[in-house]
């Protein structure tokens, strides 16, 4: 973690204590965001049909990815809430976040998958809103 | 009784509208441009040459999101008759200062030579 990191989070308590409610809310979104470590990575689930398409064009903008590369297509599915009627998503890729950065690309942050498809959901994901050119792309399995 | 090619860019647009919406709803970005590809496999001859038409207008749009679409399809397809909407995308993207520009432009100068004699030999 960084000197400016630990600053925020050692400033956060004395700025939330003089804030109005609605700014502490604010502020803490703000702390949080400085405290937390870049990712340097993230992972894309999908299809393995749709793995050569991505390598050769890239990902479409509005994919969603995750910060852990880890999971079983079934831990996938469920954290991730991905829908069940489509079957286990059985391709990961592997996103350069770091590389995106240093190209000028502004990165979102990760925030937690909410409840969908009858899928709890509960792991990170984060939606990019342009399209990810294939040179940031690898192909984990 | 056919489309005019008024009508079939307004239905053209609609179809990727719908099918960008069930990518969102479904969180798999991937599928729009499978329901695209599929589309135009069902097209015959003279639907073709139409969404030929809009998919090289697709590549002069100021949506990067169509002009990915149209630049997936015509490199599937080869669709030659894109070559000269591709240079003049070509050339506005070496003056593109967006983060996106440098490689939208590799994948450009990448499909060109794919294209056929057309398109090598500009």
């Amino acid at each position: 973690m960084g000197l400016g990191s630990w600053i925020a989070l050692i400033t956060a308590p004395v700025q939330l204590a003089l804030a109005a409610p609605e700014e502490a809310v604010a502020l803490t979104a703000v702390a949080a965001e400085e405290a937390a470590p870049l990712a340097d990575e993230a992972f894309h689930y999908t299809f393995s049909r749709y793995a050569s398409s991505i390598e050769t064009n890239g990902l479409r903008a509005g994919s969603y990815a995750t910060d852990t590369g880890g999971l079983s297509p079934l831990q996938a599915q469920i954290d991730l809430a991905l829908p069940a009627n489509r079957g286990l998503p059985d391709a990961l890729l592997r996103i350069d976040l770091n590389g995106l950065r240093g190209a000028g690309y502004d990165v979102p942050g990760f925030t937690q998958a909410g409840r969908m498809f009858n899928m709890p959901g509960g792991g990170a994901e984060l939606q990019f809103p342009y399209a990810i050119p294939p040179e940031f792309i690898s192909v984990v399995r | 009784m056919m489309m005019t090619l008024d009508e079939f860019r307004l239905e053209m647009a609609s179809y990727r509208r719908s099918a960008d919406d069930d990518a969102t709803s479904l969180k798999d970005s991937q599928i729009a441009l499978e329901k695209l590809s599929g589309l135009y496999r069902k097209f015959d001859a003279a639907e073709r040459r139409m969404a030929d038409q809009v998919l090289s207008e697709w590549v002069l749009s100021e949506d990067e999101g169509l002009r990915f679409d149209a630049l997936a399809l015509i490199d599937e397809f080869k669709i030659d008759t894109a070559i000269s909407a591709l240079h003049e995308l070509a050339a506005r993207l070496v003056l593109s200062t967006e983060p996106s520009a440098p490689y939208e432009l590799k994948k450009v100068q990448r499909i060109i030579p794919g294209l056929g004699a057309l398109g090598s030999a500009r």
